[in-house]
């Protein structure tokens, strides 16, 4: 896996300098992180998978050519003028072919100069998945204590696992040779803190695309290669014509059908592209109710109503399920990192806010996501970060 | 994919085109390999404490997470537990067996087989008691006051896990705890005052902390009145480490040290009933020890001696216990299969008398 680090303001300058070697080594390193942005930002604008690498690559020379008038404007601008190029050769695309369909996408729109602050405090962060979590957990749930890992524990001990508190004082008193137990006081006030409460909630209530099809599939959870062998043998049979000649490792699907939990929840393809897929062994109305059995063993609402009732003698856990910031975070952990749609999203989210009293609809998803609330609450939290 | 035309432009927070822009970048970035699944070997390793402050914020972390990470180190807690309480011999049989307990018990072994380190707590936190009122002391092996029994080492005395755990006046009023010297510590002095003045009256002793590299020196003196007072103690070299007594003059060089508590069980053994009469060794993975009785033990009833260590302050392995068929000669040898190095055995150990 590669490392992706922001790229500082000096790559830019480099680039756009007068030497001629150093530009070009700045641009393989400006190009390492724009090349993927490329291919997720065309992917649905532009199908056809060669068309959209010719594209990339005629945006790429673009970039290169024009280096030296390109205008200093940070990260932020930069990113802008990689947008608008490839939306300007993307047009070019539509027109020679043309297919005018989306020469109105208002996603082609130039970023506005009013915008570009917010580009500017978010794109650093984007680039490492790893702070931008952090930065989100921050934001959504509350800053977490230099501690912070053993608090949660200790309420995952407590809260999920039903411990009683002088287990939990034992096991989270271990570690390192300098750590001390809590003592019952201490350990009450971390059960009571919001943030911990918040973090409790968040890491019990997100399932990752992996972890859910794992669970729907009934594989152990702790065996993550179990899932990867699994897709491997599915693939292999969904491949072939035949009927497979093993039966499946569950009783509960078959191995259509285990294809199709890979595609939908592992890959989180569309219904309708699952459909058209030449391995896909099942029609229409047999994955509509596929996925429909799926849904309804979706551990969320139970894992609420459960969270729900073992917090319920801490005062403020309820406001914590409740409120929308839990439910934001979540969103756009579901949003940035599972890559999923406002479906299925609300899919994942909806029936278990509900279940604790946050009505949760696809408009609000719409409004969080598509114009950019989320998304400026984020920038807006990372430029209070900067300045403190 | 995003339908943004269904935001109406007067609730845009970001233009769509930025919008797009920034979800390009978030879900484009590569995923980070997940950090693998603490091993076995490390979860044990953090409840014996011993990892590093890293290792541990990682288990905690993962802990926290994964629902499966988290069964597998209470499982192995459990697991420590009882393998704490069983004979060290059967640890090492068990080890050899091939079972989810044995894999436990071989990395227990090896965490066990570590010297043990210092006490986190040292005698600044007794000071800082002190200072908040409650009285606190220290109690030692009556019988090795007789400095003469005790030919390689002296007096030992540490904080008892009871004291650490919020409990001095256990150490101060009970008897079965019954040590010769108690220590007083405020901030400022320490006073080492004991039960039997007559036996300690004009003897010179000197008192060093023990800390993870040397000893120092806290100060000497004379016992007058059945009591040895060191003043100017400074508290920050008090931070960390177990408070050594020892009579005589200060020693030319350094001893190995053994800190022995004594605990006296059941109740009714209100004294101290065992001495090591010299140095435990470990000698072919069996600690030797030769031990004295008092006449405390009953001399017509079976019973056990049984003894643990402390792999850290505030956990002991039970090592095993001897069976001890009515009066035993004075002293006895013992033996049991033990971690560790070979050599002197250094670590804390705590004599536990117990009628079968």
């Amino acid at each position: 896996m590669s490392t992706v680090t922001p790229l500082p303001d000096e790559t830019l300058r480099r680039f756009t300098g007068p030497d001629a070697g150093e530009a070009e080594r700045a641009f393989d390193r400006l190009m390492r992180q724009t090349t993927p942005m490329l291919r997720s930002y065309l992917q649905w604008k532009i199908p056809v998978p060669d068309d959209r690498e010719d594209v990339i690559q005629e945006v790429k020379q673009r970039l290169w050519r024009s280096r030296q008038r390109l205008e200093d404007r940070g990260m932020g601008g930069w990113w802008r003028y990689v947008k608008t190029t490839a939306d300007r050769i993307t047009i070019d695309y539509f027109r020679e072919r043309s297919a005018a369909a989306s020469l109105d996408d208002p996603e082609m729109g130039e970023i506005p100069d009013a915008d570009l602050p917010d580009v500017d405090a978010l794109v650093g962060v984007l680039v490492d998945r790893e702070r931008l979590y952090r930065l989100a957990d921050a934001c959504w749930l509350g800053a977490p204590a230099p501690d912070h890992s053993r608090r949660l524990l200790a309420a995952k001990l407590f809260y999920v696992d039903g411990l009683p508190w002088s287990d939990v004082c034992e096991i989270v008193g271990r570690g390192s040779p300098d750590r001390r137990p809590p003592s019952r006081r201490e350990l009450d006030d971390w059960l009571a803190d919001q943030t911990v409460l918040a973090h409790l909630a968040y890491s019990s209530l997100y399932v990752s695309n992996d972890a859910l099809t794992q669970r729907l599939l009934g594989l152990p959870a702790g065996d993550p290669e179990s899932l990867e062998r699994l897709a491997r043998r599915a693939a292999e049979i969904a491949a072939r014509d035949a009927e497979p000649d093993e039966a499946p490792p569950t009783e509960n699907w078959t191995w259509p059908e285990i294809a199709a939990i890979l595609w939908r929840f592992r890959h989180a393809m569309l219904l309708d592209q699952i459909v058209r897929l030449q391995a896909c062994r099942l029609d229409l109305n047999e994955l509509e109710q596929l996925f429909d059995r799926c849904r309804d063993l979706f551990p969320f609402s139970t894992t609420v109503v459960r969270l729900k009732e073992s917090t319920k003698a801490s005062p403020g856990a309820g406001d914590v399920l409740s409120g929308a910031k839990l439910w934001q975070r979540l969103v756009f952990q579901y949003f940035a990192a599972d890559t999923l749609p406002h479906r299925d999203i609300h899919d994942r989210t909806a029936p278990a806010a509900e279940a604790v009293g946050y009505q949760l609809t696809l408009g609000m998803l719409n409004v969080w996501l598509s114009n950019g609330r989320l998304m400026k609450s984020l920038a807006k939290f990372a430029g209070r970060e900067e300045q403190a | 994919m995003s339908p943004i035309d269904s935001v109406s432009p007067e609730e845009r927070e970001l233009a769509p085109s930025t919008v797009a822009l920034l979800t390009a970048i978030a879900q484009s970035t590569p995923p980070k390999a997940p950090p693998p699944a603490p091993s076995l070997e490390l979860l044990v390793r953090y409840v014996g404490r011993a990892v590093s402050p890293e290792e541990a914020e990682a288990v905690d972390r993962a802990a926290g997470e994964s629902d499966d990470v988290r069964s597998r180190l209470v499982n192995v807690w459990r697991t420590v537990k009882q393998l704490q309480r069983r004979p060290w011999a059967e640890v090492v049989r068990l080890s050899d067996e091939d079972s989810a307990e044995s894999q436990i018990a071989r990395a227990w072994m090896a965490v066990a087989a570590r010297p043990a380190p210092s006490p986190r707590e040292g005698l600044a936190e007794l000071l800082r008691r002190g200072a908040e009122g409650a009285r606190t002391a220290l109690t030692v092996l009556r019988a090795a006051v007789s400095a003469e029994q005790f030919p390689r080492g002296g007096l030992y005395a540490g904080l008892s896990p009871a004291l650490r755990a919020g409990a001095p006046r256990v150490l101060v009023e009970d008897e079965r705890m019954g040590g010769e010297l108690a220590l007083d510590a405020s901030p400022g002095h320490l006073e080492l005052r004991a039960r039997n003045p007559e036996a300690v009256e004009g003897r010179a002793a000197f008192v060093t902390l023990r800390g993870d590299a040397n000893d120092v020196r806290l100060g000497s003196g004379v016992f007058h009145d059945g009591a040895l007072r060191i003043e100017t103690v400074d508290e920050a070299l008090l931070a960390h480490g177990q408070l050594v007594v020892r009579f005589g003059d200060w020693p030319s060089q350094s001893e190995q040290p053994v800190l022995v508590f004594a605990v006296g069980d059941p109740p009714h053994v209100a004294e101290p009933f065992a001495t090591l009469v010299e140095t435990p060794q470990i000698v072919r993975g069996r600690l030797r020890m030769r031990v004295a009785l008092d006449d405390s033990v009953p001399a017509d009833g079976s019973g056990a001696l049984r003894v643990d260590c402390a792999l850290q302050p505030d956990d002991w392995q039970l090592l095993g216990e001897e069976v001890l068929a009515g009066r035993p000669p004075d002293p006895i040898e013992i033996s049991f299969e033990a971690p560790g190095p070979e050599g002197p055995f250094d670590w804390p150990l705590r004599l536990h008398w117990r009628i079968l």
